[in-house]
């Protein structure tokens, strides 16, 4: 049994407009000590898919219409808000792109870093602030006594990077979401950043859900891939299979048209056209308008998955990129 | 004979007052973000100027143009000393040298028509209806991939790449001989970027322009940069020519930098030999005597706490310069 397993998802938002559906029918499950990436461009539906089982988004506007999420194989979707409660923020936690957004700036770090030990395990204030102490120790913050006194404004991005993943790992939960963890950050500061959570990872077995747009980064950090357009999964598999023997065309298309150090690029191949309207969307193919290799069918429906072998999934009509 | 540089730019400084609070009344400090940086621009190229943020790479981009006004420097544009003009002389010589922003849905104003977006800085100027008309209009949108018939909808109507295509039009309906471009692709999509990118790489080449573009993407300044310029703390560090930069970097923190920019394909990843940087970027406030970068550098040296090193020639190329005693 998977740790974590989403299936077929929808998420859509009503509003005065007309109803934008954000997440589409999506299904991928995670393994405990396995990061999972979640690589898409904006409103591809790769933080919506999360936020929205987790009760983090307001609903309405928000609705699921269909879809299980497994947790341990009870499904979180019919859980009470109560228990939803306990699960999030303890064996479920989550990290922000923006560090200061994220965190209380009228509170010290020592505040904001007690409180979830003390709602969700139940610790006095004295055993906490210790077990905090320490877990800012572990993240790397020099004089962490020290830094429980400050307010989130005295440290710099990486700083606060780093004691957003000290809280949310104080609970020791099991799965990590992170949600765009280093985008905020210089690049120096995104590989200390990246190091540690691997080395957090190694240390306790936790699954780690990895949404970004940098396929960098993926490249660097993932075990298994999911490639997310326009609220719907498009490719899902092994790192290497994704970036070596990809079988869907927006992922190839992704792939080549992204500037790189490592290459000499005359001329990057674009995707032509823009991202379809997430409330506009039709039956066939969301990257039916931008795709060098459509085919009718490819208009009409969507295609179900194929299957390259037991972990590579794809969902593309076309079998051949000649 | 080598040609004269179209912009030339000596030793310039921009320094931002700092308050101290009241007890500090009188003691003046201040915040250094470009602290003596000198360059020179060609006809025709393409100056890359990376960093990491605050490191002073958009300060500078703004002294440029005189949209902050340097402390001290100086600024040549095509011969002229660009920091001396004043009034109707300053006026006529901005065409010249024209900015593109990061964030178009911040440098468009919401309420305007493409149509008087684009207007605007040639009415300002005394072109319209004299050079310039309808057509130069329809000619430089055509020129950027959008219809005429965008001259009439809104900044909201269009997407994010389609808003900067109208900032780089807007750019270049003054028809002028700089661009200088700060992070213009960084708020688009990966697949989007690529469309702006290529697009101003063709203008830039077709036009014979010249361009500093300022990225904090190492990836995105090697694709367009002829030569590129590394700054750190309000110093550039190290220049070279894009190829010599990114194969064999001299500068300590050039190569840390580029080292730790991920490569999107894992059997590289993994196995790249990463120089890991401690710490991060001191305050600009009160940056570290000697040599900036020594407080991370894994290969500095007592004498680097203590000096400053002038930026050098290395390998007495007149187009590569390092700032490091450690470089011989």
């Amino acid at each position: 049994m998977a740790l974590l397993e989403i299936k077929n998802l929808q998420a859509h938002f009503h509003t005065r407009k007309g109803i934008v559906k954000a997440v589409n029918d999506i299904s991928y499950s995670i393994n405990p000590g396995e990061t999972l990436g979640i690589v898409g461009e904006s409103g591809s539906g790769k933080s919506v898919s999360q936020l929205s089982y987790l009760g983090l988004l307001p609903s309405p506007p928000l609705r699921i219409p269909k879809g299980e999420v497994l947790y341990r194989g009870e499904n979180i979707l019919s859980m009470s808000s109560e228990k939803l409660r306990k699960l999030r923020g303890n064996r479920i936690s989550m990290i922000f792109q923006e560090p200061m957004t994220s965190l209380n700036p009228y509170l010290t770090i020592g505040s904001q870093l007690i409180e979830p030990l003390v709602i969700h395990c139940g610790y006095s204030k004295k055993a906490a602030w210790k077990e905090a102490c320490g877990a800012l120790d572990r993240v790397g913050l020099p004089e962490a006594e020290k830094s429980m006194k400050v307010y989130p404004h005295e440290f710099s991005g990486g700083m606060r990077q780093r004691v957003m993943i000290a809280m949310a790992l104080t609970t020791q939960p099991e799965i990590l979401i992170a949600d765009e963890p280093t985008t905020a950050l210089d690049v120096t500061v995104q590989a200390q950043i990246l190091d540690l959570l691997k080395a957090i990872q190694k240390e306790t077995q936790m699954a780690i859900l990895l949404i970004t747009h940098d396929l960098g980064v993926i490249a660097g950090t993932a075990d298994k891939v999911v490639v997310m357009y326009a609220g719907s999964v498009f490719e899902e598999g092994p790192v290497e299979n994704i970036f070596e023997k990809s079988e869907h065309p927006y992922t190839r298309a992704l792939l080549k048209s992204t500037p790189r150090i490592d290459l000499h690029q005359e001329k990057i191949p674009v995707i032509g056209g823009t991202i379809a309207d997430l409330s506009q969307l039709k039956s066939g193919c969301p990257f039916y308008e931008r795709c060098e290799y459509r085919k009718d069918i490819c208009r009409l429906t969507f295609p179900s998955h194929r299957e390259i072998d037991s972990a590579h999934r794809t969902f593309c009509h076309v079998e051949s990129f000649k | 004979m080598m040609l004269a540089p179209v912009l030339n730019v000596q030793d310039l400084k921009v320094h931002y007052p700092v308050r101290n609070g009241f007890m500090n009344l009188g003691k003046k400090t201040f915040l250094k973000a470009v602290d003596g940086v000198s360059l020179r621009l060609f006809q025709g190229e393409v100056l890359g100027l990376v960093g990491e943020s605050g490191c002073g790479k958009s300060s500078l981009g703004k002294a440029l143009l005189r949209l902050q006004e340097p402390t001290a420097g100086g600024v040549e544009v095509c011969g002229a000393d660009f920091l001396k003009l004043k009034g109707e002389a300053l006026r006529r010589a901005r065409p010249q040298i024209q900015m593109i922003f990061q964030d178009p849905y911040a440098s468009l104003d919401p309420r305007m028509t493409v149509e008087s977006t684009l207007k605007e800085p040639l009415q300002a100027h005394g072109l319209w209806n004299t050079t310039a008309d309808m057509s130069t209009l329809k000619a430089v949108l055509d020129r950027v991939g959008l219809s005429g018939k965008a001259l009439h909808r809104y900044p909201h109507e269009f997407s994010g790449g389609q808003r900067q295509r109208i900032a780089i039009a807007r750019a270049l309906v003054l028809k002028p001989k700089i661009i200088i471009a700060d992070e213009p692709v960084s708020s688009l999509d990966v697949s989007v970027q690529a469309q702006v990118l290529n697009l101003l790489k063709e203008i830039q080449k077709e036009m014979n322009l010249s361009m500093i573009f300022i990225s904090h993407n190492l990836a995105v300044v090697k694709y367009i940069s002829d030569r590129i310029s590394v700054m750190y703390l309000g110093k550039i560090v190290e220049t070279a020519s894009t190829a010599d930069l990114y194969e064999r970097a001299q500068h300590p923190y050039t190569q840390a930098l580029i080292s730790a920019v991920p490569i999107p394909n894992p059997r590289i990843e993994r196995q790249r030999k990463r120089i890991k940087l401690q710490g991060e970027l001191p305050s600009p406030i009160n940056p570290p005597k000697g040599c900036a970068f020594h407080t991370r550098c894994p290969i500095a040296k007592e004498h680097c706490k203590l000096t400053f090193p002038e930026l050098k020639p290395f390998e007495a190329s007149p187009q590569w310069q390092v700032s490091c005693f450690e470089v011989k």
